[in-house]
């Protein structure tokens, strides 16, 4: 069946409409390349009395929905040259043409979907209203127009505005002359009519003002479904609205929004009984969507201080749930168990250990990598290892320079820590910090207590001092990158996504700065841009892993992952010195 | 933490590659969390654990000896044997105690419900 995708329009999350359709249409074990068979709404349609170029020169043009006119004004939503290209089609118009195989897998596509507003069965589609009523297709109405029922109807002019009257009016021609015979009901409609208008845009360059409002199309349908997050639903209803990071009891200092974190749960193809790793785990942002939908969660972090509940991690005093539960929330321990107290949600395995020197053993457990790396934009990206290793991250920055990315993330680094001195010395802070901190706890649990004095005894006898955390060290984006792929290649199973999130500059970034994010076994199936700022943007990469690794080692020649880990890091190096 | 995450952990101190898995559970404080029972995500799960290693820990922490040592399909047929699967592995959380390598003595600290894997600086 032929259905109507309408988007919503979120300007900085337009990029991710199509990458999470495809993402939906995958989890439904469906052929992408079917569903999106028929040609996207106006591709190939001209129209006589109106320039191509001006519509064409229009970039992204779900920005300009007719509500949203302030966003005109903002620059930091310009689009970039990658997914212009990308979304060419889809841009001018947020609606696409889609073929489903039958009703139900639209409705489960429909309420999983965060980015799609809804889906309609188009009855007819022309240029002016007579046409529209000549050439509505009398099957699909007669199926939905029936005598008893409640209707209502949605009038939603693109790029227009209409007066009340004038609404009416278009309700009016179309229900005299199909004869619809359904009472208007607009609290419990049984079926909701679709009236869409496509008018020339109003934002793009043009010299002639005559063309401004000039209709060009018409689309006359019946709604079959409606997302669990859609913009016209209740607040209440709204699934989305419930996980907002306004009203989480507990927030790191980077938690992910909702609306991000749970389309990268739709990007990693998680069902239920699915098992997702976030080895940055942080407050859980990005593992509370998918046990919302069932999946068996583990998260990872480095960092005791967000985990547990002191330092970055905050109670958030303005939600309702900290408000009703103040004692409750004190007391909670570890603290990132709150918010899944929170939702009601089945509580996580964490586990406090470092992503690139993984405690985890060789297994391909895991369906799907969630993560939100922290690449030192906003947290600083640290994981454990012996001061050595220091030099080893000079030297990727040197042989990794080539890049202008590198560059600017190096620039980025050095701007934050300052000389090499004062990074050992903001280091040795850190350490102190988080051992101080680690010690107020052990001397709060009672029970513990004996065992600390073991331990103390332990560190004494080594000559050590009294914590037993080795010190953490910053590190580069690809540095963490590598690890995080080798990572991946090691728990991931065979087909499961790698989902994680890229930092780049707006101005050197373009398709091919994504596309060379090539590594060994794994395919990039999509990425789409999450503006940040004027200059600063992330991109949601998606990588699938193709073989198992026994598989793939055995083709590419290695004895195992280390040792193809390490031919890997040399190959790149030799590459960056040319 | 569960007995779920201690069948993906292994000791990761360097040079010892021998007996550095299942690790051995000390349990100071444990306690029981519900949550509902579903039998098609254990399915998929159970041929992905260390059946070994999973009955190993569970005669050492229970010393309850009907735990099947091996894995034979019939067992998920077994509504009786599923749900206490799932209270042993899905319910079960070690909030205070240790994780111990057979292999090297490390000591893994839990605390609060979290282990703690991180390891020291001479060990990486």
């Amino acid at each position: 069946m032929k259905v109507l995708a309408q988007f919503k329009t979120i300007p900085n999350y337009v990029d991710f409409c199509l990458p999470e359709l495809k993402s939906l249409i995958a989890m439904h074990n469906l052929d992408w390349r079917e569903v999106f068979k028929h040609e996207f709404v106006y591709e190939g349609q001209e129209n006589s009395n109106i320039n191509n170029d001006l519509i064409n020169t229009s970039p992204y043009y779900p920005y300009m929905h007719h509500q949203n006119k302030k966003l005109n004004q903002k620059k930091q939503l310009l689009p970039i040259n990658a997914s212009e290209i990308r979304h060419t089609s889809f841009r001018r118009f947020p609606f696409v043409y889609l073929e489903f195989p039958n009703v139900e897998i639209c409705q489960q596509i429909i309420q999983r979907s965060i980015l799609i507003d809804v889906f309609i069965e188009i009855i007819s589609e022309a240029t002016n209203y007579e046409d529209i009523v000549k050439f509505a297709d009398k099957e699909i109405l007669f199926k939905h127009n029936q005598e008893d029922q409640k209707i209502l109807f949605e009038v939603d002019p693109y790029n227009s505005h209409l007066t009340q009257q004038e609404i009416i009016d278009r309700i009016e021609i179309i229900t005299e002359s199909l004869n619809m015979r359904g009472k208007i009901d607009l609290k419990n409609p049984q079926k909701k009519f679709w009236i869409m208008e496509r008018h020339v845009d109003p934002f793009t360059k043009q010299t002639d003002s005559s063309i401004i409002n000039t209709l060009l199309d018409i689309y006359f349908g019946v709604e079959i479904g409606r997302s669990k997050s859609c913009t016209r639903i209740s607040q209440k209803e709204n699934q989305t609205n419930k996980y907002d990071l306004r009203q989480r009891a507990y927030l790191g200092p980077t938690s992910t929004d909702n609306i991000l974190s749970f389309l990268m749960c739709n990007q990693g193809l998680t069902r239920s009984g699915d098992m997702i790793l976030d080895p940055f785990v942080g407050s859980g942002s990005l593992i509370i969507p998918p046990t919302h939908f069932g999946a068996i969660c583990f998260g990872g972090d480095l960092d005791p201080r967000v985990l547990h509940g002191f330092g970055v991690g905050r109670l958030n005093k303005k939600s309702q749930f900290y408000q009703k539960n103040q004692e409750y929330c004190q007391e909670m321990k570890p603290k990132i168990m709150l918010n899944f107290e929170q939702y009601e949600l089945n509580k996580p395995n964490i586990i406090r250990m470092d992503c690139i020197n993984t405690n985890l053993r060789e297994v391909e457990i895991f369906d799907a990598i969630i993560c939100d790396p922290p690449y030192g934009f906003r947290a600083m990206t640290r994981t454990a290892g012996k001061k050595e290793k220091k030099r080893n991250r000079k030297d990727k920055q040197s042989t990794n320079a080539n890049t202008q990315e590198d560059e600017a993330q190096n620039e980025e680094d050095d701007q934050q820590i300052g000389s090499p001195l004062l990074k050992q010395v903001e280091q040795a802070k850190i350490v102190d910090e988080i051992s101080n901190q680690m010690n107020g706890l052990e001397i709060e649990g009672n029970s513990t207590q004996l065992k600390n004095e073991e331990e103390e005894k332990k560190n004494n006898e080594n000559g050590e001092e009294r914590h037993s955390y080795a010190p953490t060290l910053t590190v580069s984006v690809d540095y963490i990158v590598n690890g995080l792929v080798r990572l991946a290649n090691r728990v991931l199973a065979p087909g499961g996504r790698l989902v994680f999130l890229y930092p780049i500059e707006r101005e050197n970034y373009n398709s091919t700065g994504i596309e060379k994010l090539n590594y060994p076994n794994f395919t990039l199936v999509d990425y789409s841009e999450n503006p940040l700022s004027e200059k600063k943007s992330r991109i949601l990469v998606t990588l699938k892993k193709d073989k198992s690794v026994k598989e793939f080692l055995e083709q590419e020649g290695y004895k195992n992952l280390d040792e193809m880990n390490e031919q890997n890091q040399f190959q790149n190096q030799t590459e960056s010195q040319q | 933490m569960r007995l779920l995450s201690h069948n993906l952990l292994q000791c990761n101190v360097k040079n010892c590659k021998s007996n550095n898995f299942p690790l051995k559970i000390q349990v100071d404080k444990s306690n029981i969390i519900n949550c509902e029972f579903r039998k098609e995500p254990l399915v998929k799960l159970i041929p992905k654990l260390d059946w070994s290693a999973l009955a190993i820990t569970v005669h050492n922490l229970a010393k309850n000896k009907d735990f099947p040592e091996k894995y034979n399909p019939a067992l998920l047929d077994d509504l009786k044997f599923m749900q206490d699967l799932h209270r042993i592995l899905m319910e079960t959380h070690i909030i205070e105690g240790a994780l111990i390598c057979e292999g090297c003595n490390k000591r893994y600290p839990i605390k609060n419900g979290i282990p703690n894997m991180i390891l020291n600086d001479e060990e990486v």
